[in-house]
């Protein structure tokens, strides 16, 4: 047999009612690339319309793709494919980074698809070929924390481990599976719990192989090296520097001279890491700081992150006060990761401020995150807190909870800022006690329980930018106009997709943006300046099509969306553009397949519009427009007195996103006015097959 | 002998701009009738003013401040930056605000947030910072300069001469509320 390039070559494929594991070919589902798209394909064949979420017959895919453990830049993220029971149980996918992906695909493995459903709390062990079965009645009902560590201390400290909480194991909606303490998947928790499987484990030894050779590798990587800047992407530093043409204060560039790792021994200066210097590249991005304030410096051991990436995004705290409340002082995480444990605390922290940027404010964002990993939660791109707060401050609590749980609730520590508070909000919602924990249902779930008010899905304060499944925006109009606007209708939960905002967070100048835009996507009307838009236009359909079909794409090679595609670079002597090309040129020396750009790009397509059609499938219907793309009032209603289109608002217009959802469906080749896929697009991406099952279920578009 | 005393002088003293531009700094040329340099004033702006007719030698640049004329180096130290580092370097800090504002409003256009001028390079201290932006208010040279407060207490800063208020006002509340996840 031919040794595989890139995939190892095998998928495990296990199920749990019959405890049986089975290998398969990888050569099947190739034409989907690998993680995202194996999962759809797999969902595609195998899960019936009509299932839910925690039903038996729900199957769950953990996905790596062709260049996991390749040593690529930022690659090693595992996605994982299953129905999301926050929203409405349409197909949807998490995903994580950390060293798991990295190891399950040195342990020979492309995806594990997880079916049935145990009769008995397990854990699945893999060590390269050798998989087993094993009891977790030990591990059942602890921490994520202490899960991992008891599977490390049978399989070796060498192992890594993904892992539920209390909260997966209860079903609770918005759980999250985690791995290497800080890396969590959100959505899907619940799914692991109700199969009964509290952790994978896994330990390999084996070689990936590249269809290249290893000197074209290393060319390779020191081209991408060569572009890449910091997190998301960002080409700019956030401070004035001699090398720096331009800077932006906004920028994840926070090294500077005098800013340092303050918790290292001794401490690290960042710098000021010219981008010549690869050797300085991990030192351009100090999160702590931009995500706490300057308060955190001083806490800050270093930075951390995931297998092959250069990046570290995740600050690594040591808080010692932290400790007063119970939990470890030790922390890391990045971004919402930390927003939304520090949110939970409504009404701010012990010293009387709110927000972030004091140390009380730090300690208790410490606490509630360690919480919040422990226990497993998610919070829906830190919904679950707005949830929280629109229940609280409307006195809706207060009326919906029984008087003696009501009554047993310590409001006094949240109105004290006192972070013991926290462990009764992860406790109660972890644990599915009583009916405070239903604000772990999902949004769409407990607004109607609560009976929310009209404005909880109309007002932006709460930014329920789809009120049909709940889930809120995620870089949507806010983030050039339409473009984020149609990204975040086209999934079936928060967008996931960073591939628009890191272009246009980048740092850059609008008009130097704006010739960089001309160049991707066919004019320099694509992106308008913020708070200065201007109506639809085809470019701004090429945008959004080109930013889902890249974040598909790196959900399936594997490749982080939160640095990729490197579509600017910090040198003006390339004016600023980076290579988006690279992912084809990886994908041909790593496979051995020689690819183009867009051919690369067309598999992505066959892979977002499978995830299309799973969604007209599951919905039964092909009304998208009108049943699945639908947007809240707020994003057009907001600024009363100003009309859309002119300066100084985010507004958008009804009309005009009717014509840009339009311009997108024929962008993506799919119905201009259902917006579902038709039988040529499906045909022309080579899944006829499925154009046949939407046909004879009524589901193809006339 | 030692490798740059091997260099022509033009040489030398490009080199030490290139250097001290990449970290920041600018050259005069009384520095180059210093040690290690041994020119005359003279000899120093003929051998400069031979190097601007030099192919080799065209990114050095001259910048005037308030106080004195400097040579910097736009391969290491790119204009923007140096025409920021005369008002660092004269300390003429309410002209460095008002300039730095002028231009985020103009070139990206953005509003500036008033605790950027904590950090490197200004390194202002708040009540320092206070005592500027009161001068720049007061100052007729300087009305386009508006302080613009978010939702949030943040202050900010812009031009009207490149921004209206409402846009103005829209960017703010864009950075510190909308974008802050």
């Amino acid at each position: 047999m031919a040794t595989s390039k890139g995939w190892s070559g095998k998928i495990l494929r296990v199920n749990l009612t019959t405890e049986t594991i089975t290998t398969e070919d990888t050569a099947k589902y190739t034409d989907f690339i690998g993680g995202m798209g194996f999962g759809y394909k797999v969902m595609w064949d195998e899960v019936p319309e009509g299932t839910k979420s925690y039903d038996p017959e729900n199957k769950i895919i953990f996905g790596v793709g062709p260049f996991t453990g390749t040593g690529i830049p930022c690659s090693s993220r595992t996605n994982i494919t299953s129905l999301m029971p926050t929203h409405n149980h349409l197909i949807g996918d998490s995903h994580m980074g950390g060293h798991f992906a990295a190891e399950l695909k040195y342990a020979g493995w492309d995806s594990i698809i997880v079916e049935g459903k145990a009769s008995s709390p397990v854990w699945l062990r893999i060590e390269n070929d050798s998989v087993t079965i094993e009891d977790a009645s030990r591990i059942w009902g602890q921490g994520t924390v202490q899960s991992t560590a008891d599977v490390c201390s049978i399989m070796g400290a060498e192992a890594h481990v993904a892992a539920i909480g209390p909260a997966g194991e209860n079903m609770v909606n918005q759980a999250i599976i985690i791995t290497g303490g800080s890396h969590s998947a959100g959505g899907h928790g619940g799914v692991m719990g109700s199969k009964n499987l509290k952790a994978i484990g896994v330990k390999g030894t084996l070689p990936v192989y590249m269809g290249g050779t290893k000197e074209a590798l290393i060319d390779l990587d020191r081209h991408a090296m060569s572009i890449i800047g910091s997190n998301n992407q960002h080409v700019v530093p956030s401070t004035p520097m001699p090398w720096a043409e331009y800077h932006h204060n906004r920028s994840r560039w926070t090294a500077r001279p005098g800013l340092f790792w303050g918790n290292a021994n001794p401490p690290v200066e960042t710098g000021e890491c010219p981008p010549e210097d690869m050797n300085s590249v991990g030192l351009r991005c100090q999160k702590g700081v931009f995500d706490h304030g300057d308060i955190a410096e001083d806490y800050t051991t270093r930075m951390g992150g995931c297998q092959s990436c250069p990046i570290r995004c995740h600050s690594q705290l040591e808080v010692p006060e932290a400790e007063e409340y119970g939990v470890s002082r030790f922390a890391a995480n990045t971004c919402v990761g930390w927003s939304f444990p520090r949110s939970i605390m409504l009404k701010g922290y012990k010293d009387g401020s709110t927000g972030r940027g004091t140390k009380e404010a730090l300690i208790a964002t410490v606490v509630s995150s360690n919480l919040a990993d422990d226990w497993g939660l998610w919070c829906n791109y830190n919904q679950i807190s707005r949830d929280f707060r629109y229940a609280y401050d409307n006195g809706i609590l207060e009326k919906v909870l029984p008087a003696e749980e009501y009554n047993s609730i310590p409001w006094d520590l949240l109105e004290a800022g006192d972070p013991n508070f926290l462990h009764e909000f992860y406790r109660r919602v972890s644990t599915k006690e009583g009916e405070f924990s239903h604000l772990g249902d999902g949004s769409f779930s407990v607004s109607k329980r609560w009976n929310f008010g009209d404005d909880y899905y109309s007002a932006a304060t709460w930014r329920l930018f789809n009120p049909v499944l709940g889930f809120p925006q995620h870089h949507s109009s806010e983030t050039a106009g339409q473009v984020g606007a149609l990204i975040n209708l086209m999934f079936n939960r928060d967008a996931q997709c960073h591939s628009h905002v890191n272009f246009t967070g980048s740092g850059l100048p609008i008009e130097v943006q704006k010739e960089i835009a001309g160049e991707i996507w066919g004019s320099p009307d694509a992106l308008d300046a913020p708070a200065d838009y201007t109506r639809m236009n085809p470019y701004k359909a090429n945008f959004a099509k080109y930013s889902i079909v890249r974040n598909v794409l790196h959900d399936s090679l594997t490749l982080c969306n939160w640095m990729w595609p490197l579509q600017v670079s910090p040198h003006k002597e390339r004016n600023y553009l980076g290579d988006t090309a690279l992912e084809a040129k990886f994908f041909s020396l790593i496979t051995g397949i020689e690819k183009t750009e867009a051919e690369l790009d067309l598999d992505a397509e066959r892979i977002f519009t499978l995830h299309r059609a799973l969604t007209v499938k599951q919905m039964g219907t092909t009304d998208m427009r009108n049943k699945h793309d639908v947007i809240a009032d707020y994003v057009f209603d907001r600024d009363p007195d100003v009309e859309p289109f002119t300066s100084g608002t985010i507004k958008m217009e009804r009309e005009d996103m009717e014509v840009a959802k339009t311009m997108f469906y024929e962008a993506m080749g799919w119905d201009a006015d259902t917006g579902a896929p038709t039988r040529a697009c499906l045909e022309r991406l080579g899944m006829g097959y499925v154009a046949d099952e939407l046909e004879a279920k009524g589901l193809l578009p006339a | 002998m030692a490798k740059d005393q091997a260099l022509t002088p033009k040489a030398r003293i490009a080199q030490r701009i290139r250097s001290q531009s990449t970290h920041g700094q600018f050259v005069t040329v009384k520095e180059l009738t210093e040690a290690p340099f041994t020119f005359t004033e003279e000899a120093a702006l003929a051998n400069l003013e031979a190097m601007a007719a030099d192919e080799k030698y065209m990114d050095i640049q001259w910048i005037s401040g308030q106080k004195a004329k400097y040579l910097y180096s736009n391969q290491t130290m790119t204009d923007n930056y140096a025409r920021l580092h005369v008002h660092v370097k004269e300390q003429n800090l309410v002209a460095m605000v008002a300039e730095a504002v002028r231009h985020d409003s103009s070139v990206y256009p953005r509003v500036t947030s008033v605790k950027a001028f904590r950090y490197s390079p200004y390194n202002l201290e708040q009540e320092l910072l206070d005592d500027v932006l009161k001068k720049i208010q007061e100052s007729d040279e300087f009305q386009d300069i508006q302080v613009i407060t978010a939702s949030t207490g943040a202050k900010y800063l812009y031009s009207n001469q490149f921004l209206e208020p409402r846009r103005a006002n829209a960017l703010v509340e864009l950075r510190e509320v909308v974008d802050d996840e």
